[in-house]
């Protein structure tokens, strides 16, 4: 039997206009490769220090 | 998460063990957005990610996670953090993703105390907000979800024993691994 899947994706994306595109390369030359959440990313790695994964 | 289009991304290829996306929320302000993924161990064959989302400051240069902007397009930018799951698998497809809420841990909860406007005594009632912002798309688009992903979660008296995801559940952390 035939089903109908849905394929999880977002059916449609914004386009970015030119500032927009300069102002996200700028932001993202700036931070790249920088942790940018420190203390949430030391809070995971405490939390699951010990995590066994399920699968 | 399908009847609300998605802002476009730039993305940082995969350095120091992040991958790094950005966009412009466009609501009342325009602010741009920073989504992280961590790795943050490795667990066997597989390296454990931690997703991090916040805002971008652009007079301070700093990014934080304990904002709530209110800028209007919720939907727009979680489908927006939900549109970079795929992205992030598609380059590490036997990686996971962990989710835990900036807004979930004790340390959060005594910022919160200190400036409270809702007269909270014994616990925080902004607490765990962001986990359930996550929970609510996780669920309303949960058939979708579970046909490309495995997903489990987590309670807080027991945060790194995950199990298999059951909507309407209080967990306040979610791991997401995709199918091949």
């Amino acid at each position: 039997m035939n089903t109908k899947k849905t394929k999880l994706s977002v059916r449609e994306t914004l386009p970015m206009s030119e500032a927009t595109r300069q102002r996200l390369a700028a932001v993202a030359e700036k931070l790249k490769g920088q942790e940018l959440f420190p203390e949430k990313v030391a809070q995971a790695r405490q939390a699951f220090q010990n995590l066994v994964l399920p699968l | 998460m399908q009847d609300v289009a998605a802002y476009s991304l730039t993305a940082t290829g995969e350095a120091e063990g992040r991958i790094q996306f950005f966009f412009e929320s466009l609501g009342s302000a325009r602010i741009v957005k920073v989504i992280e993924y961590t790795a943050i161990r490795q667990a066997g064959s597989r390296v454990l990610y931690n997703l991090g989302f916040g805002d971008y400051d652009e007079e301070s240069g700093q990014v934080s996670d304990l904002m709530n902007s209110n800028n209007g397009d919720m939907r727009r930018v979680f489908n927006t953090v939900l549109s970079t799951v795929p992205l992030f698998f598609a380059t590490n497809p036997h990686d996971v993703i962990v989710v835990r809420g900036s807004d979930s841990d004790k340390e959060a909860a005594l910022r919160c105390f200190a400036t409270c406007r809702k007269g909270c005594v014994e616990y925080c009632k902004n607490a765990d907000r962001r986990i359930r912002t996550y929970r609510y798309f996780v669920e309303k688009n949960f058939a979708a979800l579970v046909r490309e992903y495995v997903i489990f979660g987590s309670y807080r008296d027991d945060i790194d024993d995950f199990v298999r995801y059951v909507p309407g559940e209080d967990y306040v952390a979610i791991l997401v691994y995709r199918k091949y």
